[in-house]
């Protein structure tokens, strides 16, 4: 759906000011199917990267591809929907209107326009009465939602959306996060950025991390997280015996157990069969996104 | 290709007929139009000439305000508040955008000035005098100098704050006025200067700007008969066609320019 090989992006900004190096050669994939998060602090290059890949900035250097397109070719836009970052809209138009002016740049007409307009308007949670209100009347819930509508409206392969969840409620956010994944999985590739690491964490099947221009990590959760283990917490059904525990595995409390390598947790498992002790629960123990990327930005 | 551009045009329209600005020029401009009854009463010349001058410069001016204001506005407001980046993610080449903009803003002002010509020729009628026809061959040259200047506010609007691009758009507006009679003051200072007092003598640099005015703005004087019109001169034979191929040319040059400036810009 997306690929990008060695992007760089330069500004060049007025007079004698040094020119910032936004972009600083950035290679990343999204595939079809995948349900992608991107995210990095703020400044460090994902509504840019974004931005070359709709065209909207020209990149410096590299390649960009959109649905096997050069980015920037009107047609590689034709089935992607797009939602900016703290989007503005014709605040003199109704929600109707926008959405049936958007129909039209992609191509609906009649019948199907109106019925698209309906369907992408339900999807997006936009209640057909405030449809019908001036866009300047709208809160930033509304508009994130009239937001939301319009990118979906052609029936997009793909969507990009630049931080949908930016400024809204946690009831607002939860929505927008059932629909990336309801969208994930009525087959829409979804490349999404954003800050609330707890949501990729939670729903996407790949995520890219950048930093400072840079991608640092991609991969899945778990690849990015990776070499961020924290062993294993196992819980038991009754009161651990006193006795020896294998190495590398301490008990936390009666009930609980740390083991902090697989082959230390592998060891308590043999020891919980010899001593007949009944698991209740056994997960792994990661560190979150959010130590991962506070070790990049930490390395800049 | 059409549907998308007329889309853009359309609301173009639109948003330009939701602007308060838009009618309080309009109001402003028939109410000047109502003052030329009054005017004409006090002039020494005659009433109906007084009043027609006076409403075809009105038409004039108010079309200029308008051209200047609403068409740079139209992009600038985009572009300002980040609209133009939903609107260009859309699978439409960006020359649709100024072209659906330029024609938006087109329809808007035939529509102002078929309303000022109507309340012209209502204000002839009820006041009997003679409405003209030919007054409407003054009007439509008005229009189509308006047509060059909204392009020319749109070029100036695609890299450049409002502003500016209105000081710029004034500036073209008054050279184009001018640059006529400025290289035939040269021509004239050149021929007969060693004849008048002080022997004026014209520079080579002045002449080249002069003649670069001249040449790459365009002669907004072609578009003004109103002094023709008005005192029953004669206008010639194929004129209006001629200024409308004219006028239709730097439209084409100027939009391409504009259009190949703003393929070009970043959108941030």
């Amino acid at each position: 759906m997306i690929q990008i090989s060695d992007l760089r992006k330069t500004f060049k900004p007025e007079f004698l000011r040094k020119p910032v190096y936004a972009l600083k050669g950035i290679n990343l994939e999204v595939r079809e199917g995948d349900l992608f998060g991107f995210i990095g602090p703020n400044g460090s290059g994902k509504s840019s990267t974004i931005k070359v890949v709709l065209g909207l900035l020209k990149a410096t250097s590299g390649k960009v591809m959109l649905m096997g397109r050069p980015a920037g070719h009107p047609e590689s836009r034709r089935y992607v929907g797009y939602l900016p970052e703290q989007p503005y809209f014709y605040d003199y138009l109704t929600g109707h209107e926008l959405l049936r002016f958007y129909g039209k740049l992609g191509g609906l007409r009649g019948r199907e326009l109106q019925q698209r307009i309906e369907e992408s308007a339900a999807l997006a949670g936009a209640d057909p009465v405030w449809l019908e209100r001036r866009l300047r009347s709208y809160s930033k819930g509304m508009l994130q939602r009239v937001g939301l509508a319009q990118a979906l409206i052609s029936r997009p392969k793909a969507v990009i959306f630049d931080e949908p969840m930016s400024g809204l409620d946690p009831m607002g956010r939860r929505d927008v996060r059932l629909l990336l994944q309801r969208l994930h999985r009525e087959g829409t590739t979804v490349f999404y950025s954003t800050h609330v690491l707890s949501d990729v964490e939670a729903i996407c099947t790949r995520i890219a991390m950048i930093v400072d221009g840079s991608i640092r990590r991609e991969g899945s959760v778990s690849e990015v997280i990776g070499d961020h283990s924290d062993g294993f917490q196992i819980r038991l059904s009754q009161p651990l015996p006193t006795g020896e525990l294998p190495a590398d595995c301490e008990t936390t409390d009666q009930f609980h157990i740390h083991c902090s390598t697989a082959a230390s947790k592998r060891e308590f498992l043999r020891f919980a069969l010899d001593k007949n002790l009944e698991i209740e629960q056994m997960e792994p123990l990661r560190g979150s996104l959010e130590d991962v990327l506070a070790q990049e930005v930490a390395k800049v | 290709m059409i549907q998308a551009i007329s889309t853009i045009a359309f609301n173009a329209f639109r948003e330009t007929v939701r602007d308060k600005i838009l009618y309080n020029l309009v109001i402003f401009a028939l109410g000047l139009i109502c003052f030329s009854l009054v005017l004409g009463e006090w002039s020494v010349l005659g009433a109906e000439k007084v009043i027609k001058d006076f409403t075809l410069a009105v038409m004039s001016i108010s079309g200029l305000l308008m051209s200047i204001f609403v068409g740079i506005g139209l992009v600038q407001k985009e572009i300002q508040r980040k609209t133009a980046l939903t609107l260009l993610a859309k699978p439409i080449p960006r020359w649709y955008f100024i072209v659906g903009k330029y024609l938006g803003l087109l329809a808007v002002l035939l529509i102002n000035l078929s309303v000022m010509t109507v309340f012209f020729y209502a204000i002839l009628w009820f006041g009997h005098y003679h409405p003209d026809w030919r007054l409407l061959g003054a009007i439509y040259l008005i229009y189509w100098e308006m047509a060059v200047i909204v392009a020319v506010a749109l070029l100036f609007s695609s890299f450049s704050t409002p502003t500016l691009s209105a000081v710029f758009t004034l500036g073209v507006y008054v050279a184009g006025h001018l640059s006529g009679d400025i290289l035939n003051h040269i021509a004239f200072i050149k021929k007969y200067g060693s004849r008048l007092p002080g022997n004026p003598e014209v520079s080579p640099w002045t002449e080249g700007i002069a003649k670069a005015t001249y040449y790459f703005i365009p002669n907004l004087e072609n578009f003004n008969i109103r002094g023709r019109v008005v005192y029953d001169l004669p206008v010639p034979e194929n004129y209006l066609v001629l200024t409308t191929i004219y006028g239709m040319s730097f439209i084409g040059a100027i939009l391409l320019i504009t259009c190949l400036w703003f393929n070009r810009r970043d959108f941030l």
